[in-house]
């Protein structure tokens, strides 16, 4: 093989591979070194990234196990065991606020009032961890990618105050944001839910009006770092914002109403899926499906399908996962193939970002 | 019958560097941009040589571009999958060396993916040698870095 292979050509190869063979060739040489780590090579990998997985963490009585299977059940299913890099214990609670381009966003609650965000990339074991100072009463969190600058941002709003803060992973810090009109909109409330779509992390919030309070979705330009608002469908905005989730499902901006609030969801419970078809134009909202759970649970979307993911509560089968995936038109019912009682996901692709960042 | 006569009188002659002359249809010189320009510019009716080019790697191109005209695109992908699976990953790295030199579109797009899902899983040493790379690391650097990354290393392929 004395042969040398165009640099082009090299470069077309290299971006074909997965992130945990192009770190350890960061070992071939200080030059390859160099260029696996450069933000041009790291973002044009971003584009050839392969397909979606599901990201999950399974907990049991005695044991958590974090692992990564396919997004659309099969009858033997790919599974893939993470060792997180972080101290994991099983005191600490673990819930995804999102993953974005091969980074995942988590919140850790180790006993409140103490928290912390991980930024973690599990195909090449780097992670940032980020304290929330126990003064900070957390009203929301976002996790968002800015395409033009080409770096990830956290937002932050909390109390006392109504305070609102960013943190930008190239600046490396957190700094105060202005929400001009959070005073006019009557803001008191968001949903636990927050998902990102088209550079605008959405949650919904409710607002005070004089005809009660009223839900609608606010969402944030992560590169313009400006807040808007948009609407509902009229048939929810009079809906408890316990009620209420939001998601993507197949692309699309998803709003979740169920029949109760947590931890209320129980006996016959069911969950209408709300799908906005065209972004951003009210009129495209329709209701695409009803998912049953007789225990009550959970529901979110991923955005490369149209099922959905049910995650049911009291599930009685241990050996069996309480994690489905869903047609909501058929109510056709696959379980994912991961075992366990509690199961926390989130769809994830494989990338090299903070490869350079820690 | 006139149709034949008059391609094959219009084909192209290719000299290779082990000395073998290859005749094609204008339909597949014309999807090595290197010879769509040499056609160009030099009257067509004369032999191209290739310098860079040798009769294994020729063939193979040419049976490539007559294959992947299939009629269906699941055909053109089984035919693809062959072919890909025919070759070792020494010939398939000659093999992309002349579709580097001769710009076959298709087989530039194509053959990165193969190649890498055949490396995916092997030594950095056997890396170093297949990318021609001299390791330039001190052995000290170099047990740094690998300590940093060892979970990396678990279940790497034999050379």
């Amino acid at each position: 093989m004395s042969e040398y292979l165009p640099v082009a050509i090299v470069e077309q190869i290299l971006l074909k591979l997965s992130p945990i063979t192009l770190l350890k060739l960061t070992l071939v040489s200080k030059s390859w070194l160099l260029f696996i780590q450069s933000d041009s090579f790291i973002s044009l990998h971003l584009q050839h990234s392969p397909s979606s997985l599901l990201l999950c963490i399974s907990t049991n009585t005695l044991s958590a196990q974090w692992s990564l299977t396919n997004i659309t059940p099969s009858p033997s299913p790919t599974i893939t065991t993470l060792q997180p890099p972080f101290p994991a214990p099983l005191s600490c609670l673990f819930r995804f606020l999102q993953s974005l381009n091969g980074l995942v966003c988590l919140i850790q609650k180790l006993f409140l009032p103490q928290q912390a965000i991980i930024l973690w990339n599990p195909s090449i074991g780097r992670y940032l961890t980020l304290q929330i100072p126990p003064i900070e009463e957390i009203e929301a969190l976002g996790f968002g990618f800015d395409s033009k600058n080409n770096d990830f941002k956290l937002i932050k709003l909390f109390n006392p105050d109504h305070q609102v803060e960013l943190y930008s992973l190239n600046e490396g810090a957190w700094r105060a944001i202005d929400f001009p009109h959070r005073q006019e909109l009557g803001l008191v409330r968001f949903s636990d839910t927050r998902c990102f779509l088209n550079g605008y992390v959405h949650w919904i919030a409710e607002c005070s009006t004089q005809e009660g309070p009223k839900v609608l979705l606010l969402k944030f330009n992560v590169e313009k770092e400006k807040f808007r608002k948009m609407k509902l469908p009229r048939e929810l905005v009079n809906s408890p914002i316990s009620r209420l989730e939001v998601t993507v499902i197949e692309g699309c901006l998803s709003v979740l109403l169920y029949d109760g609030a947590p931890p209320l969801r129980g006996a016959n419970g069911w969950c209408d899926i709300w799908m906005m078809r065209a972004y951003d134009v009210a009129e495209s909202w329709i209701k695409i499906g009803k998912v049953h759970m007789p225990d009550g649970g959970h529901v979110f979307g991923v955005s490369t399908s149209s099922n959905v993911f049910v995650n049911w509560s009291n599930w009685s089968g241990t050996e069996f996962s309480s994690l489905h995936s869903m047609d909501p038109n058929t109510q056709k019912v696959t379980d994912i193939g991961i075992p366990g009682r509690a199961i926390t996901a989130c769809e994830y692709t494989g990338s090299l970002v903070l490869l350079n960042k820690t | 019958m006139a149709e034949k006569a008059s391609e094959s009188s219009n084909s192209i002659s290719l000299n290779t560097v082990d000395g073998k002359i290859f005749k094609v249809s204008p339909t597949i010189a014309n999807q090595m941009q290197t010879i769509q320009s040499l056609i160009k510019a030099y009257d067509s009716s004369r032999v191209i040589s290739l310098p860079h080019v040798n009769a294994f790697h020729l063939s193979k191109i040419i049976e490539y571009l007559e294959g992947k005209s299939a009629t269906t695109v699941s055909a053109v992908k089984e035919f693809e999958a062959q072919f890909m699976k025919d070759l070792s990953l020494k010939q398939l790295k000659g093999l992309l060396i002349a579709v580097g030199y001769l710009k076959v579109n298709e087989l530039l797009e194509l053959m990165p993916k193969t190649v890498a899902k055949l490396i995916e899983n092997k030594s950095v040493e056997f890396l170093r040698k297949f990318f021609g790379i001299v390791n330039d690391f001190t052995p000290s650097e170099e047990a740094k870095i690998r300590e940093e990354i060892a979970w990396a290393f678990d279940g790497v392929d034999e050379d």
